[in-house]
């Protein structure tokens, strides 16, 4: 009779059903027993509110505890929640930190291995679960999240985000916000296999490079022992020139390579660069000068709104602008632009150049068809500063 | 006479050594966060708002690259002079861009040596890191001038530079 972990290093076809079933089947029991967990223990503060942002479901600062238990329990180990609910493995109060699973792990006899730089074809071969390490969304600054990865199912990999449901969620959508390091949970100690795949990138990048710089210049010596291609003859001007073309052309044809063939490279995976393109959509919107908001107003032409809260609009404002604070809903925004025309030049503003209402309104506007949007970054501050000298 | 002039030799190879290894070094340990961390660095690039998305992924995808490129070249002394233009490149780039961001009053993450963890106080862009890049151009300023003065052996020198070289020493 086959054991688990040969069913799970076999990469037949009913292994893999096998797995998934039991994963589904565990995870609905996680799903069912969540509840448990959502009593603050004693001593922990969580205060961390949820991201607006975001619909999946929030677990706060238990992400990794929840994770671990549905780790040991796919793993088939023995593991109450409210054992791994305690201080010692939520160490902070933004949640659990590598340190705290793996030692919360070892102590439930489980084997953990913190792994850095994992990449996509790691999570293909993967034959344990692996707590990754993310963040909410592509343009969110900090990763301060854990998720588990259960396994793949065709070409997305499946995701469980404690307390919710299992979902899928392609490669391309999980590079973005994933910070490569992950948690490998395991009944028995890791192969070699995954730390071969994973953890050498940084030295092979290193110990390739040094051997093609030495080979390159031992190739240098040998030409120029025999009087061929010496740059020298024709003076030091052109000798730095060619350096810098031969430099510039390894780095591109290197980058190109990279980024083209690699696993993790940003031309192989267009739908993560697009995803992040847009999370910063407000950025690429032209920005507008003092002079260039006044020419503006001038004309008459433009609709220049301000972003900020009535109490701050009445206080001052823009000539001619119009308040939509940065909370209005879109019914409110299409009643006051009722007549401004999607293609007329719109300028948004708000308080100065710290503040972010004028691009997440600017944002907002982009998505409900306003083609010439542009934000004044100067904001009110600016323009009240111009009119006070 | 002689003794000065092989003393001056000495110091001005010292010197060159010692600004192309701390050039390679801090290029090679900037440039390996980056490239392992890809889809961060290119957020990084974004949120200068300075590149539009096209020009903004090749950025992210070449300046890594340049980096690690330039630091082993500098490290090996493999293309010296390449690669310390390239340097030149690089510190005039960090430090445009940064002037430029600090000039909008974005406060957001330098991104000069790969992504910071969000625990730690991060990198953030400020005159502390506008005075790095300016250090990094100015190294790379005086490190090319020292390879004027005194070019690397091997094809790439000037023979008759070589020989007056070798009769000072002699």
């Amino acid at each position: 009779m086959r054991n688990g972990t040969d069913q799970r290093s076999c990469g037949s076809c009913a292994s893999q059903c096998t797995r998934r079933r039991r994963c589904l089947v565990t995870i609905t029991a996680l799903m069912c027993c969540s509840a448990i967990a959502t009593q603050t223990p004693a001593g922990l503060v969580v205060s961390r509110a949820p991201s607006p942002d975001t619909d999946s479901p929030q677990s706060g600062a238990y992400c990794g505890v929840y994770c671990l238990y549905a780790a040991i329990r796919l793993e088939g180990g023995e593991v109450s929640l409210p054992a791994l609910v305690t201080p010692s493995y939520i160490s902070s109060r933004r949640g659990s930190s590598s340190a705290d699973l793996v030692e919360a792990g070892r102590a439930h006899g489980m084997h953990v291995l913190p792994m850095r730089n994992l990449s996509t074809g790691t999570l293909r071969n993967a034959a344990y679960p692996i707590i990754l390490h993310v963040k909410r969304q592509p343009g969110a600054p900090a990763y301060d999240h854990w998720v588990l990865f259960v396994g793949m199912d065709g070409p997305e990999a499946m995701l469980y985000e404690p307390p919710g449901s299992l979902r899928r969620l392609p490669l391309d959508q999980l590079l973005p916000v994933w910070d490569r390091t992950g948690l490998i949970v395991s009944r028995i100690p890791v192969s070699s296999r995954s730390l071969i795949i994973s953890g050498v990138s940084t030295p092979l990048l290193f110990a390739s490079s040094l051997i093609a710089a030495g080979g390159f210049r031992l190739a240098r010596r040998w030409i120029a022992r025999r009087g061929i291609l010496c740059w020298a003859r024709f003076g030091r001007p052109v000798q730095h020139c060619c350096h810098l073309a031969l430099v510039l052309g390894i780095t591109a044809s290197l980058a190109l390579a990279y980024n083209a063939f690699a696993e993790n490279g940003l031309l192989n995976h267009r739908q993560a660069v697009g995803q992040i393109q847009q999370s910063y959509a407000s950025n690429f919107l032209p920005k507008f000068s003092l002079a260039k908001t006044r020419r503006a107003l001038g004309g008459g032409l433009a609709v220049v709104i301000d972003a900020r809260p009535p109490e701050d609009f009445d206080a001052g404002h823009l000539p001619g602008a119009v308040n939509i604070p940065v909370d209005a809903t879109t019914e409110e925004i299409h009643q006051q632009l009722e007549h401004a025309p999607r293609d007329g030049q719109v300028v948004v503003y708000c308080q100065s150049s710290g503040c972010p209402y004028a691009k997440l309104m600017a944002a907002r506007l982009t998505a409900l068809g306003f083609t010439k949007v542009a934000i004044f970054s100067g904001g009110w501050h600016e323009w009240k500063r111009s009119m006070g000298s | 006479m002689r003794g000065r002039q092989s003393l001056r030799t000495r110091a001005v190879r010292g010197g060159s050594t010692l600004i192309r290894l701390a050039l390679g070094f801090l290029f090679l340990w900037s440039a390996v966060p980056k490239l392992q961390h890809s889809y961060d660095f290119l957020g990084n690039v974004y949120q200068y708002e300075i590149a539009g998305p096209t020009s903004g992924l090749w950025i992210a995808m070449v300046v890594p690259w340049l980096e690690f490129v330039a630091g082993v070249c500098l490290i090996c002394n493999v293309l010296p002079a390449g690669a310390i233009l390239s340097a030149i490149a690089l510190g005039g780039l960090f430090l445009a861009a940064q002037w430029i961001a600090l000039r909008q009053g974005l406060s957001i993450p330098c991104g000069c040596f790969g992504p910071v963890d969000a625990a730690s106080s991060g990198d953030v862009l400020s005159r502390s890191t506008l005075l790095r890049a300016w250090l990094v151009l100015t190294a790379g300023l005086v490190g090319y001038l020292l390879l004027f003065l005194h070019p690397s052996g091997g094809c790439g020198t000037n023979e008759r530079e070589a020989n007056a070289d070798r009769s000072v020493m002699s």
